[in-house]
């Protein structure tokens, strides 16, 4: 079932003119008219659309555009399971009626493990008033042609095979005769998507003008380290850890946007004061360069300790402004020319252990989505 | 197409429909106008290298309403700045298509019916409807507006915040504005603006829109009390999205920018989709089979056979009436001595899939004409401005230096009718020269010329 909230029906049938028993029964039935009415527009809390996908691949019966959305990214040649690729969702919000405007979207963002699985958890409560309109998932990896669960990209025709449960993602390898302005038409945007997608943009641009692109090779295996910080920590990830049973919004912080060498995810604690949130900024350079960072780190940020047990080298940092403790965990990967800086409110990761365990799991997650001995951005 | 069909009847039962939907219909219309347009070129005759993939910047503080309105749309559909404002020019023109009716009540400006020369009528919905509307209403819920502009005369209203005079004045900054940074923020806005309007116009490819069917934006689609719609919009949504929508069938050219919307001659785009196509409420009138049957129209245009084929439609499924291209203009159908009409989804994704081409060809024309004002610069001892076509106005000459920074070096006022526009000495130093002319082309049309040419040789 897609609908959600109190079930409303209208009362039409009740418009039958007054008869001639006269005003009190027309005054009856006004009154239930206005009452019904009062129901119908009362009990809007949030709808949602009949999902244009199936349940499982296997069934006839729609999905549900709330979700939760799960599957396996495989190559399309050697059907060997995908992992490390940026698996985005969103949904699309809408309200009113007749005459409709956006009302905003929730974004999900993550990576495939090493099996190429994905996992995305339903969507949350909504706003009053608030439509579900639309669910996207794109998958990408960098050498492979982008996935969307609404288009295919070889005719940009309706996509009929994606399913909510058991999905399989095919991805294709991409071609030098390929269009990349067609491909970042496809991609669309998100600020996870556009950091992974603009070095096609020379490229792109190159087509319009009636040029050959540059023929970087782009085969798997050769397509250089990129990764964003959604990939490398999930509301899962922490939660598992701190137990928090609350929802967090994520998007990137917004006190440094994300560039090609430096990208953030904040994880909101909804409802919650800032203690309870998360964030993980990740810089992507040269290694030289990386150590440069890191070194700046370790002198920037109060309380350091330096501890050297996560990566080649890392440290703790513990921040107490006006009683609101900040944990932090720092490392550098120097062969990657990775730097990594995870905070956590004091609430959220009640010892600085716990902030450990997860810049942890986020360098375990760093080592299986960039090969060893690959600087970022730079292909092999 | 089979397999397109089912897919709707597997979403439309209980869908949500409105306008051609902003993010995904007239986002990609945009999209494909730009696309086939020469805006590529002359971004990068302005600077922009990257033409349509340029990274354009509007700084959130610079912007916050605009930047805050681009936050309500889904990154999905590609029409959502990053942090820092920065997304393609070509996503910024999307971004225009998808915002033009932000706040809904824009939306009510995005309807013209040629033949009353009225927009926007809010239909009486009767007394149930109207009371559980004014309940809604009174409760913070959608407000239907009861009347709207007239889109034609919406594009260059006071009150739109992505009228033309806002793309002008946007167009012009792009190109004088001193750093690049500044430039890049007005060439933002100026797209912005450029895809409200070409939204504005694309809205015009669906008939109700201009058949004075204010009705069919109120289909009841399943989706609870408010989700009131276009059925005949969400179909197209449905079926091509954001990125299936056609590439133009050809690109239309007019002198007059009113004119891509309607003409005397009637060739505008709600002139020629309002006599091609009935909308839901507008079919021939439901009508008692006799000797001579001819049921009554609403309008004189799309006309009926002179013979229907009644035979045919005492069918169980009826019989389809057709347009001259063949394609499906509604179902009709005999039963019990009366002849009906009706628009199922096959018959309205036949009709979305013949409009949308045309739709993309006006857009695309409507860009090129926006963007249309070229000037000629030579540089040798003198730099010369010339120019076909341009009215009275004014002629500003801009020297940029290597690092972008550009610097007037001069204005001077235009009479028209002449050709050679400007001509001044070449400055000693600089990377190239920009020439900007802002004034009327020679039909008295609102426009901005620029040319550029580069100082290299020198």
């Amino acid at each position: 079932m897609n609908g959600v909230g109190p079930v409303c029906n209208g009362g039409s049938d009740l418009l039958r003119p007054a008869g001639p028993v006269g005003c009190k029964i027309a005054n009856v039935l006004g009154k239930l008219v206005v009452v019904l009415a009062l129901v119908q527009a009362a009990c809007v809390d949030s709808a949602i659309r009949t999902a244009p996908f199936r349940s499982r691949p296997d069934a006839a019966d729609p999905g549900s555009l709330r979700g939760p959305f799960e599957g396996r990214v495989l190559d399309a040649t050697t059907k060997t399971p995908i992992a490390g690729a940026l698996v985005y969702a969103a949904w699309t919000l809408e309200r009113g009626s007749a005459l409709v405007e956006p009302a905003g979207s929730r974004e999900v963002v993550g990576s495939t493990d090493a099996g190429g699985n994905y996992k995305i958890a339903a969507l949350g409560s909504l706003p009053r008033g608030v439509r579900v309109a639309d669910f996207t998932l794109l998958v990408y990896k960098r050498g492979y042609v982008a996935y969307r669960s609404d288009r295919r990209f070889h005719d940009l025709g309706p996509r009929m095979d994606f399913a909510q449960s058991s999905n399989q993602v095919l991805l294709e390898r991409w071609r030098n005769e390929l269009s990349h302005a067609r491909h970042l038409r496809f991609v669309g945007a998100g600020t996870a998507v556009a950091a992974l997608t603009q070095w096609e943009l020379a490229d792109a641009s190159a087509e319009l003008e009636g040029k050959r692109p540059s023929g970087e090779d782009l085969r798997p295996g050769h397509e250089g380290a990129y990764v964003v910080a959604a990939q490398l920590l999930t509301d899962t990830d922490i939660k598992a850890r701190t137990k928090y049973d609350g929802q967090f919004e994520t998007g990137p912080l917004s006190d440094e946007p994300d560039t090609a060498t430096y990208s953030s995810q904040h994880f909101k604690a909804l409802g919650r004061p800032e203690s309870w949130d998360v964030a993980i900024r990740v810089w992507r350079l040269e290694p030289a360069k990386a150590q440069e960072r890191y070194e700046e780190l370790l002198t920037q940020l109060p309380g350091v300790d330096e501890k050297d047990d996560i990566g080649s080298r890392s440290f703790v940092a513990v921040e107490n402004t006006q009683g609101n403790e900040i944990r932090g965990v720092g490392f550098l990967d120097g062969t990657r020319g990775i730097v990594v800086l995870l905070t956590c409110g004091a609430n959220q990761c009640t010892a600085i252990e716990d902030a450990s365990a997860i810049a942890q799991g986020v360098y375990a997650k760093l080592k299986q989505l960039v090969p060893a001995g690959v600087t970022p951005g730079v292909t092999k | 197409m089979k397999r397109i069909a089912a897919a709707l009847a597997l979403t439309l039962f209980a869908g949500t429909a409105h306008a051609w939907e902003a993010e995904t219909t007239q986002a990609g219309l945009a999209e494909q106008a730009a696309l086939s347009s020469k805006l590529h070129k002359r971004l990068v005759t302005l600077g922009f290298d990257g033409g349509l993939f340029e990274p354009l910047t509007v700084p959130p503080a610079d912007a916050p309403t605009l930047i805050e309105t681009l936050k309500l749309l889904s990154p999905t559909h590609g029409a959502v700045p990053d942090a820092r404002g920065r997304q393609t020019a070509l996503s910024w023109i999307a971004a225009g298509a998808s915002i033009a009716d932000v706040p809904a009540k824009l939306a009510a400006n995005h309807f013209y019916d040629p033949l009353t020369k009225r927009g926007w009528q809010r239909p009486d919905r009767g007394v149930l409807a109207g009371l559980s509307d004014s309940i809604r209403e009174s409760v913070g819920r959608a407000s239907v507006p009861a009347k709207g502009m007239p889109a034609i005369d919406w594009i260059t209203a006071k009150d739109n915040p992505f009228n033309v005079d806002g793309f002008i004045d946007q167009y012009v900054k792009a190109v004088s504005a001193a750093t690049p940074g500044e430039r890049s923020r007005h060439m933002a806005g100026a797209l912005v603006a450029a895809g409200a309007i070409l939204h504005v116009l694309g809205d015009l490819g669906a008939p109700s829109r201009v058949r004075g069917d204010s009705a069919a934006h109120f289909e009841p689609l399943g989706g609870g009390p408010d989700d009131l719609g276009s059925r005949f919009e969400r179909v197209a949504a449905l079926a091509f999205g954001r990125l299936g929508i056609p590439t133009p069938s050809r690109v239309i050219t007019r002198a007059h920018l009113r004119d891509y919307f309607s003409d005397a001659e009637g060739t505008g785009l709600a002139d020629v989709i309002s006599t091609s196509y009935f909308s839901p409420n507008t079919l021939p009138a439901t009508t008692r089979v006799g000797t001579n049957t001819h049921p009554r129209l609403a309008r004189p245009l799309p006309a009926l056979p002179s013979k229907l084929n009644l035979m045919a439609a005492t069918r169980d499924d009826g019989t389809t009436l057709r347009g001259p291209d063949g394609t499906c203009l509604a179902r009709y159908r005999v039963e019990h001595g009366v002849v009906s009409f009706h628009l199922d989804d096959d018959c309205m994704l036949e009709e979305v899939t013949a409009i949308l081409p045309e739709v993309s060809a006006y857009e695309t024309g409507l860009l090129d004409f926006l963007f249309r004002g070229e000037l000629t610069l030579t540089a040798g001892n003198e730099i010369v401005v010339a120019a076909k076509g341009l009215g009275a106005g004014t002629v500003e000459i801009f020297v940029e230096d290597q690092q972008g920074v550009r610097k007037s070096l001069g204005k001077t006022q235009v009479a028209g009718g002449s050709d050679q526009l400007a001509r001044m000495a070449t400055p000693d130093s600089g990377a190239r020269i920009i020439a900007l002319f802002q004034g009327t082309d020679a039909q008295g049309e609102p426009i901005v010329a620029v040319g550029a040419v580069a100082l290299t040789n020198r």
